[in-house]
């Protein structure tokens, strides 16, 4: 055995930070000290190496186990597929663990034989975030919001769409068009036009095999890191370029040069020949497509439903019962029955412009109880600067915790919101019998100005709570964002433009 | 670097010399093996296919955890409430892993495992139902063992700092 030189810890330290790090690869530290260790390994690179090598102990002290309890034998090619599922016991299933596969000379003769690093998992490769006056011409129907898997077709007669992959690649696409998922890193299209912001979907300039590209029929268009639009139609691409460059190389003029077009140009393309011919008037052809690419459309970050009277100190919702999925609103005479709604927006990761317009999206569910809801909800914003009162959450607020007494901003003895930190931003009038306002129905409500809701933790916090309504006995249930069906509160957010 | 099937083979086996030491690094990074598993599987994926814009050969362990460290933030991205360690510590712990090299992890698992082989049955036991995959968390070996959650996590830790202290024992009197 030998050791490779680097730096050391004396005895006492490497004691304490063994059990430190031992914690961290548990969870079993707490936010204070997860960051103090972090800091810590910022500036200690023997605390690093002492943590990688720990991390190295993880996998050996599992593949011990694992080999002891009499794991499947490494070496075999059955079956060889890194992310399957094994049966241990009836009702129990172990993942694979991938050193099962590339643990011997044999495992990598499965790799090469077999292919199955390319064969990624089917699970959900893109979301379908948002829809606008989308027509589809098959599934799935708007007010959902579907998980896309790997092959999975598009085909959309009129409107729009996004999709954000989980690359976190935002496309817009426009109908009619007829696309397909071909990884979380490509789209093929066929027909129609679509706009791409690959932004800072990476967190440098990827490079080649992790760039995103729109395959058609004659030509794959490459970015370069950049926002794009392009169409495409019998062998003829469109293509603006926003921000940053792109590459198109044609399938179809073999041995071409490939085309090479940076922000500013707006070509069309003739992929039979691979020639690329300046074209001024295609910029307002892409200008709606280009200004959805500087919006994005956010879930929220926590979302919760309070009741008044006997339920005050209650936390409803919680605990895993059906009701996680759901937002119940309702008033009544008293106050005691009220039910009210707190959503919390995160933009702290988004380049946001706060001078620019936001809008905020919810939906309704499945009547609660099978009783339609008519009524008028209305929705307020904590003000800018909220500082919660004694007994309140802060901006911070936990739905797991979150209760009528202690919902930041709620006027506890009233049937409406009065609280001085909230301010109006609509009335919503809703009826759920209405045949024009099935389940999944969007309601938008627009906030002209960002920042006249933004807390200075980049947070915004909306409360809806029902103004009055038709009897007092329904409940309006909206879709939560643990829905499975129907999308849950959105924020579409104005970014940054360059 | 080629591509034909040799070529392939060749990639395939350049992977397998640096996967003990990704392996480490994404552990540390996402700290879940199972997350850890699968980003190793993307990050093998790309290099599979991206492995024609390698220009240099020998930089193929640099640009592989180039790759896995772009994986890694862009999970902590996506992740977005949970837990991150800091881009530049992740960053920093790409050097480091790529520095330590996978020989250094071999020869600390024969040291380990050789530190199982001494440990007293009853701790064997516990470690290998910690780790041989039938359960998710150490609430679940507490039951089995009939512990607090406490408890089994003292016993767990106390068992995992002597094989710590003996891998150092083993290494050190081997070192030169």
């Amino acid at each position: 055995m030998s050791t490779t030189p680097g730096p050391s810890l004396e005895p006492s330290d490497f004691a304490r930070d063994t059990e430190l790090l031992l914690a961290m690869f548990d969870d079993a530290l707490d936010d204070a000290e997860f960051d103090a260790l972090a800091a810590r390994m910022r500036d200690d690179p023997a605390l690093r190496r002492h943590a990688l090598l720990l991390a190295g102990d993880e996998e050996t002290l599992r593949v011990w186990a694992a080999t002891a309890a009499g794991s499947p034998d490494a070496a075999s090619c059955e079956p060889c597929c890194p992310t399957a599922d094994v049966a241990t016991s009836p009702g129990k299933t172990r993942r694979r663990p991938l050193w099962a596969m590339l643990a011997s000379a044999a495992g990598v003769a499965c790799i090469l034989a077999v292919g199955v690093l390319s064969s990624r998992p089917a699970g959900p490769l893109a979301t379908i975030t948002r829809t606008v006056n989308a027509q589809w011409a098959g599934e799935p129907s708007d007010g959902v919001r579907p998980q896309l898997v790997r092959g999975q077709r598009i085909e959309l007669d009129a409107g729009q769409v996004e999709i954000t992959f989980a690359t976190g690649v935002r496309t817009w696409l426009q109908g009619p068009v007829s696309a397909r998922i071909q990884s979380d890193r490509s789209i093929e299209v066929t027909r129609g036009t679509l706009a791409i912001d690959v932004g800072d979907s990476d967190p440098e300039s990827a490079p080649a095999g992790e760039q995103f590209a729109v395959v058609t029929p004659d030509a794959r268009i490459v970015d370069l890191g950049t926002r794009f639009a392009l169409s495409i139609d019998d062998g003829k691409i469109d293509l603006v370029v926003f921000e940053g460059a792109v590459r198109t190389e044609s399938l179809a003029a073999r041995g071409s040069k490939p085309i090479e077009s940076v922000a500013g140009e707006a070509v069309r393309i003739d992929t039979a020949t691979a020639v690329a011919t300046p074209s001024a008037d295609l910029e307002a052809k892409f200008s709606e497509l280009e200004q959805r690419l500087y919006q994005q459309t956010i879930p929220a970050a926590a979302d919760h439903y309070v009741r008044g009277g006997p339920h005050r100190n209650a936390v409803d919702g919680s605990g895993g019962g059906p009701r996680d999925d759901t937002l119940l609103l309702k008033t009544q005479r008293q106050y005691s029955a009220c039910r009210r709604a707190w959503i919390r927006f995160d933009l702290s990761k988004i380049d946001y412009e706060p001078a620019g317009p936001a809008t905020f999206v919810f939906r309704h569910n499945e009547p609660a109880d099978r009783r339609d809801f008519h009524g008028v909800v209305g929705v307020f914003a904590l003000r800018p600067g909220y500082l919660p009162i004694p007994q309140e959450q802060g901006l911070d607020w936990d739905e797991e915790t979150l209760t009528w007494n202690n919902a930041p901003g709620n006027d506890r003895h009233g049937r409406v919101i009065k609280h001085e930190h909230c301010v109006p931003l609509a009335e919503v009038e809703i009826d759920t019998s209405a045949a024009d306002q099935p389940p999944g129905t969007a309601y938008e409500v627009p906030i002209p100005v960002l920042r006249d809701v933004l807390q200075e933790d980049s947070s915004v916090t909306l409360i809806l709570c029902v103004l009055s309504q038709d009897g007092h006995g329904p409940n309006l249930s909206l879709a939560a964002s643990d829905n499975p069906e129907i999308a849950g509160p959105e924020l579409i957010v104005p970014l940054v433009q360059p | 670097m080629p591509q034909n099937e040799d070529g392939q083979h060749e990639i395939a086996a350049r992977l397998m010399q640096d996967r003990r030491a990704l392996y480490s690094y994404l552990l540390t990074c996402v700290r879940d093996s199972h997350l850890a598993e699968d980003l190793l599987q993307e990050v093998t994926q790309i290099a599979l296919e991206s492995i024609g814009d390698l220009r240099d050969p020998d930089r193929f362990s640099n640009w592989l955890f180039g790759i896995a460290r772009r994986r890694v933030l862009l999970h902590a991205r996506k992740a977005g409430r949970e837990r991150n360690l800091p881009a530049d510590v992740v960053e920093l712990l790409a050097s480091e892993a790529e520095e330590i090299g996978n020989r250094h992890f071999l020869d600390r698992e024969e040291a380990l495992r050789e530190c199982l082989e001494g440990l007293p049955e009853r701790s064997r036991r516990i470690i290998m139902q910690r780790y041989d995959g039938s359960i998710n968390h150490v609430d679940e070996l507490a039951k089995q063992l009939g512990r607090t959650v406490q408890a089994t996590y003292g016993v767990l830790k106390r068992i995992r700092m002597k094989l710590a202290a003996c891998i150092q024992g083993k290494l050190g009197e081997a070192a030169p």
